[in-house]
């Protein structure tokens, strides 16, 4: 015996099954809402498109018939900040980018242990910088193993010198004794060398002559560094005077004539260096010094 | 054997190269001073230029410009130095700012003079390299050591009182710009070396018309 099913059970059964997949769906659509937001409307009349306030600040439109907010697709991308009320910034859009810290932060750092300096995001986000090593912080010393070595060095600088504005010009030379002391706070684990600070002195002990370093400290950051000074030497010997010749040339001219005695000013450190196992060719270090000029007094 | 006796010439050959290499590496110093020495015999007595009764002739040109060359193998020199008309000028300036200085009343004085000699004779008598650096001048020169002081105590005068002189302009420097540091530290400013090369331009034009050139 067949058994029909009724047509009025089979529209039924249509009916719940349907009904239930509607259910289901207005309620998972009202669950991930904040997510999906796929609200749709069948009206036509839809606002001005929008971008919400959250991340990822989807756009929308407002069914002006019903007030449905329906997703058009897409998404507007702000400006990095701290998503303040009508700044146009949103701390999740873009990228955070730190600034360099000043010179002032990095000096304010080196007075407390661990030396470090925050930096902070436009979006209010903070990255602190890796620490920094003081050679004078007494927690660094210990902690990085700092060590200070210190050299000096004499010599005679002898100058010759030619009047420029005199037509009998007669060469004459004196000596100027001159007094190089090196200072260096380093540490050495194994092979690996660093060097924290150096600083290189030049005085002329001399009452004819003074100098002015151009630069009077070289900090150099590896032992690989060139120890490379500049002096700029003036003559202030009452006496003489080379004016004339442009200070440049002069600085030239002056060099020239103390070749030989420049290469005496040749500074060993060869003692401490090889103690450190330097390679001989960082055996010695050589000052430039260079001459600005005879010109005057 | 043939062989042998290449290789050892060629070794002496190499010895020879490798040792005049060094000499004249290492003997620019005396080498300049003497030639500077040599160059200050060759005189000239053309007259170039004349100020009042000072005049500069071709051999002091000639002197400055040989000194120029000899120390100048470096890029930094500066040919317009160099030039006639430059080293003309200048020597001109030197008189007369040997002028302004007796006329300011900081010239040279005899104390000052002999003070700076025995400083000198001082320096050649106690250091071996000033003595061997003198030394080498003078042979060069063909000059005996008591002719060497004598003409050094004669340029004297000049040296002087132009530094005397300076010195004077560095203090009217640092009245006219306010500079409160020392004379001493004005004197070691690039902004006194602009001020004091003005000065001298200044003064050569002022003079142009006492100047007569003839070359």
């Amino acid at each position: 015996m067949k058994k029909y099913v009724s047509y009025d059970k089979l529209l039924l059964t249509c009916i719940i099954v349907l009904f239930s997949i509607y259910l289901s769906i207005t309620l998972i659509s009202t669950s991930f809402a904040d997510y999906t937001t796929t609200a749709t409307c069948s009206h036509t009349a839809l606002g001005v498109q929008y971008s919400e306030v959250a991340h990822p600040h989807k756009y929308f439109r407002t069914c002006k018939s019903c007030n449905t907010k329906v997703y058009v697709g897409g998404h507007a991308t702000k400006n990095h900040g701290d998503g303040s009320w009508g700044s146009g910034t949103c701390p999740q859009c873009g990228s955070h980018s730190y600034p360099i810290p000043t010179v002032d932060q990095i000096n304010a750092s080196l007075k407390q242990h661990p030396h470090i300096v925050g930096v902070k995001c436009k979006c209010g986000s903070v990255k602190y910088t890796d620490p920094q090593i003081n050679p004078d912080c007494s927690s660094c010393i210990s902690t990085y193993n700092i060590k200070s070595k210190s050299a000096t060095g004499n010599s005679v600088l002898y100058l010759s010198y030619l009047d420029g504005d005199s037509g009998a010009a007669i060469s004459t030379t004196f000596p100027v004794p001159v007094k190089m002391t090196f200072q260096s706070k380093y540490s050495k684990s194994g092979s690996n060398f660093t060097s924290y600070s150096s600083k290189i002195t030049c005085v002329f002990q001399s009452k004819l002559c003074s100098t002015r370093s151009k630069k009077p400290t070289t900090p150099f950051r590896n032992c690989t560094s060139r120890l490379l000074q500049q002096f700029e030497f003036k003559v202030i010997h009452k006496y003489a005077i080379c004016t004339g010749f442009k200070p440049h040339a002069c600085k030239s001219h002056w060099r020239k004539i103390f070749k030989v005695s420049h290469s005496k000013l040749l500074f060993s450190w060869s003692n401490w260096i090889r103690r450190r196992s330097y390679s001989s060719t960082q055996r010695f270090r050589k000052i430039n010094i260079y001459f600005l000029r005879g010109d005057y007094q | 054997m043939k062989k042998k006796t290449a290789i050892i010439l060629c070794s002496v050959l190499a010895v020879i190269i490798v040792c005049s290499i060094c000499v004249v590496s290492f003997g620019d110093e005396i080498s300049f001073l003497k030639s500077l020495g040599i160059s200050s015999k060759q005189s000239d007595d053309t007259v170039l230029a004349e100020y009042k009764d000072f005049k500069v002739t071709q051999g002091m040109v000639n002197f400055q410009k040989r000194a120029a060359s000899l120390a100048g193998d470096n890029t930094n020199i500066e040919a317009s130095d160099y030039t006639k008309d430059a080293i003309i000028d200048r020597l001109l300036i030197g008189r007369m700012l040997v002028e302004e200085a007796e006329s300011r009343g900081v010239a040279a004085t005899k104390a000052e003079m002999e003070d700076n000699l025995s400083s000198l004779k001082a320096s050649y008598n106690d250091y071996p390299e000033v003595k061997k650096q003198v030394d080498e001048y003078c042979s060069g020169a063909g000059l005996s050591i008591d002719e060497y002081w004598t003409q050094v105590y004669d340029q004297s005068y000049d040296q002087i009182s132009r530094t005397n002189l300076r010195i004077l302009l560095g203090k009217d420097f640092c009245k006219e710009t306010g500079y409160d540091g020392s004379v001493d530290d004005a004197l070691m400013t690039d902004e006194f070396d602009q001020y004091y090369n003005d000065h001298r331009a200044q003064l050569l034009k002022e003079h142009q018309s006492d100047v007569k050139y003839y070359s």
